[in-house]
């Protein structure tokens, strides 16, 4: 099984899990490159994650909320902690090489003014919906160009934090 | 004063609560519908709904906030810092009810709430302003000699105008004639009036805050200075104490400043007044006087092991400052405070609202953690996106950021974006270390920007992600890591009700 998830910094990742000889075999395809190795997997009773690889085992703090992952882990070379966001894409539908991108509001808040319809050609950067939270407003841009397949927002509404505004299609 | 109730929400009413049982005294909060299971709810004896989510119509809405004690007995109100603790009309009406305010009288602030009268108030009590003068003669020779008194870089702003409008920095006197005739056409095009002022302009200036506290009685004594240069936009983003550039002697200077201002108002309770100080120059001026307790309190607290909230019941409960100071204040070590926000920096710090699907607040030694917020709770849009204050103590300065830096190492917040990646680089910055921050330091090295922007995870932490993330497979327990039973996530992971096996109540509690 394979899945795709964005981090918002625009790194995309690959990870797929199958049985393996002593655990999970799983691999992971990114900018870095791909790694792949058998872990076995722990969960602590807090919710943490202990993933054991050739014996040594590191912890990684996991939260899953919707389609979206929240992964906190210190990396062992400057020991700094982080917190990612992953979203995960849909799958690919459509004819050969066809992908959407979807625009979801980053926030809770009103739509204020949208800027595009079905059918719009759309640069990437392109504001595409201004949505307005903590008395300020915000506008969100195509994160690439292409055509808008779908508006799923109007004027005036109150949106969740993760909801879909906007889809865009291939040129 | 059996009864406190706290007009405010998120980590200060909190706060307010635990230091009101400190006393033995009972508490109140008061929330708004979209607060109605909130952390500060939960933590204070007793709460009372005032209103809608809209802050208007609940954290605002002063009928409604004196309904709520009238109903729940209280006989005190402590308005903590933001929605009214700084407003006059409340204060004067919970005195009418015949409750006790936390706070200064109405009458002490009401004379300081203009800048230009608090300039007044501050020059007629011998404390430092910086030079300025209205524009009377504008010939080239009357505006030289302006300049001569005032002194380089200056600044030329409309006397009647706001917001940075016409506003001219001037740095060398052969461009003063020019600056102020381009200023005047501003002026008189967008306010209507050229009248004109110039102000000395300081370079590279410190925040420098003093903590004042006032009995009913007269005494009036300062709980030292505070430094919060490191601003974005002129919001604080990390606050210290001690000042770490002040000699003894600068710092006895401004901390009697400080004293001096509240004496001369009549000052009742903790207040923080706040300066410029010029680095080059070696000298401090008045900004404005703050008549609440102030977001970065705790750094004080550390320092001086005096509990401020406490200081301020037992003010207000009438009790003399040599009883509650009884011990002493002499500053130990270095204290440091950071504002944890929900709030994007990488996208032009948006605020972020949500559920917190997980938080795990730092629990370390020498660190306190201030937090409005945990693990389950909802981040409404409606209000301030603050989630917590982080304060470390050190025996120095760098101990201090080591310590702050570790405990946000081990900070997790899951649902809502943080800046704990910009605190990290900002505490661990050379300019930082170095006690260079000024006001304009952060706006001017980070531009645009945004600091803490990392590189991506490691790959090996992504495993994580592919057995447990959105529509993974998950190992169900410790003998399902063998790839066997394969279960689909769908967002339940960490829910208690499903690990919980037969529930049991009662227990040794």
């Amino acid at each position: 099984m394979k899945r795709t998830f964005d981090s918002p910094g625009g790194a995309r990742w690959e990870v797929s899990v199958q049985p393996g000889a002593v655990g999970n075999r799983v691999s992971v395809q990114g900018l870095a490159g791909e790694l792949q190795a058998d872990v076995k997997i722990r969960r602590a009773p807090g919710g943490d994650w202990l993933i054991e690889q050739d014996g040594i085992t590191r912890t990684v703090q996991l939260s899953v909320v919707g389609d979206t992952a929240w992964l906190s882990a210190t990396p062992t070379r400057d020991y700094s902690s982080q917190t990612v966001r992953f979203a995960r894409i849909e799958a690919r539908r459509g004819g050969a090489g066809a992908t959407e991108a979807t625009l979801r509001s980053p926030m809770t808040g009103r739509v204020v003014v949208v800027h595009v319809e079905a059918g719009t050609a759309v640069e990437k950067g392109q504001a595409l919906v201004v949505v307005e939270a903590m008395k300020m407003e915000h506008a969100l841009r195509a994160p690439r160009a292409g055509i808008v397949a779908r508006v799923a927002c109007v004027t005036g509404q109150l949106v969740e934090g993760g909801a879909e505004l906007v889809t865009l299609q291939d040129v | 004063m059996h009864k406190v109730l706290i007009a405010n929400r998120g980590e200060i009413a909190v706060r307010i609560a635990r230091g009101c049982r400190v006393l033995g005294i009972g508490s109140v909060a008061v929330y708004s519908e979209a607060d109605a299971t909130a952390r500060h709810v939960r933590k204070a004896d007793e709460a009372v709904c005032i209103g809608p989510a809209e802050s208007a119509h609940s954290y605002l809405h002063i009928d409604a906030v004196l309904a709520a004690a009238r109903k729940t007995g209280a006989d005190a109100i402590h308005p903590g810092y933001g929605f009214l603790s700084e407003n006059v009309a409340f204060a004067r009406a919970v005195a009418d009810a015949g409750l006790t305010w936390i706070g200064p009288p109405a009458d002490v602030i009401a004379p300081i709430q203009s800048k230009t009268a608090a300039k007044a108030v501050a020059q007629a009590a011998g404390v430092p302003t910086a030079p300025a003068e209205v524009l009377e003669d504008l010939s080239e020779s009357a505006l030289r000699a302006v300049g001569e008194r005032i002194g380089y870089p200056l600044l030329v702003k409309p006397q009647d105008g706001g917001g940075g409008k016409g506003m001219q920095r001037v740095d060398r006197p052969e461009e003063l004639v020019q600056a102020v005739a381009a200023s005047r056409r501003i002026a008189a095009a967008a306010f209507a009036s050229d009248r004109l002022f110039v102000e000395r302009y300081v370079e590279h200036a410190r925040h420098v805050e003093v903590q004042v506290l006032a009995d009913r009685h007269g005494a009036v004594v300062h709980c030292f200075e505070r430094e919060c240069s490191m601003q974005r936009r002129h919001q604080k983003v990390i606050e210290e104490s001690p000042c770490p550039i002040l000699t003894q002697a600068e710092r006895a200077a401004i901390c009697e400043s400080g004293r001096a201002f509240a004496a001369q108002i009549g000052y009742v309770g903790a207040g923080t007044v706040e300066f410029l100080f010029d680095p080059v120059r070696r000298e401090h001026y008045f900004l404005e006087m703050n008549t609440r307790l102030q977001v970065e309190h705790p750094v004080t607290e550390v320092v001086l092991g005096l509990d401020l909230v406490l200081a301020q019941l037992r003010v207000a409960r009438g009790e003399h400052l040599r009883d509650i100071l009884a011990d002493g204040l002499d500053q130990r070590g270095h204290g440091i405070e950071v504002r944890v926000y929900a709030e994007d920096p990488a996208a032009g710090y948006v605020p972020q609202a949500g559920t917190l699907a997980r938080v795990v607040w730092p629990d370390a030694p020498f660190v306190r953690v201030d937090a409005g917020f945990e693990t389950g709770d909802a981040v409404p849009m409606h209000y301030d996106p603050m989630l917590a204050k982080i304060i470390s103590w050190g025996r120095n300065r760098d101990e201090a950021a080591d310590r702050l830096v570790a405990a946000l190492r081990e900070t997790v917040v899951h649902g809502v974006v943080t800046n704990i990646p910009m605190l990290i680089e900002l505490l661990g910055h050379p300019g930082f270390r170095g006690a260079e921050v000024h006001t304009g330091w952060l706006d001017a090295t980070y531009g645009d920007g945004a600091p803490g922007q990392g590189e991506a995870p490691e790959a090996q932490t992504l495993f994580a992600l592919a057995l447990a993330g959105p529509g993974g497979t998950q190992a169900a327990g410790p003998g399902a890591s063998g790839g066997g039973q394969a279960q689909t996530q769908d967002g339940a992971a960490g829910d208690p009700w499903q690990r919980l096996g037969a529930m049991r109540f009662g227990g040794g509690r």
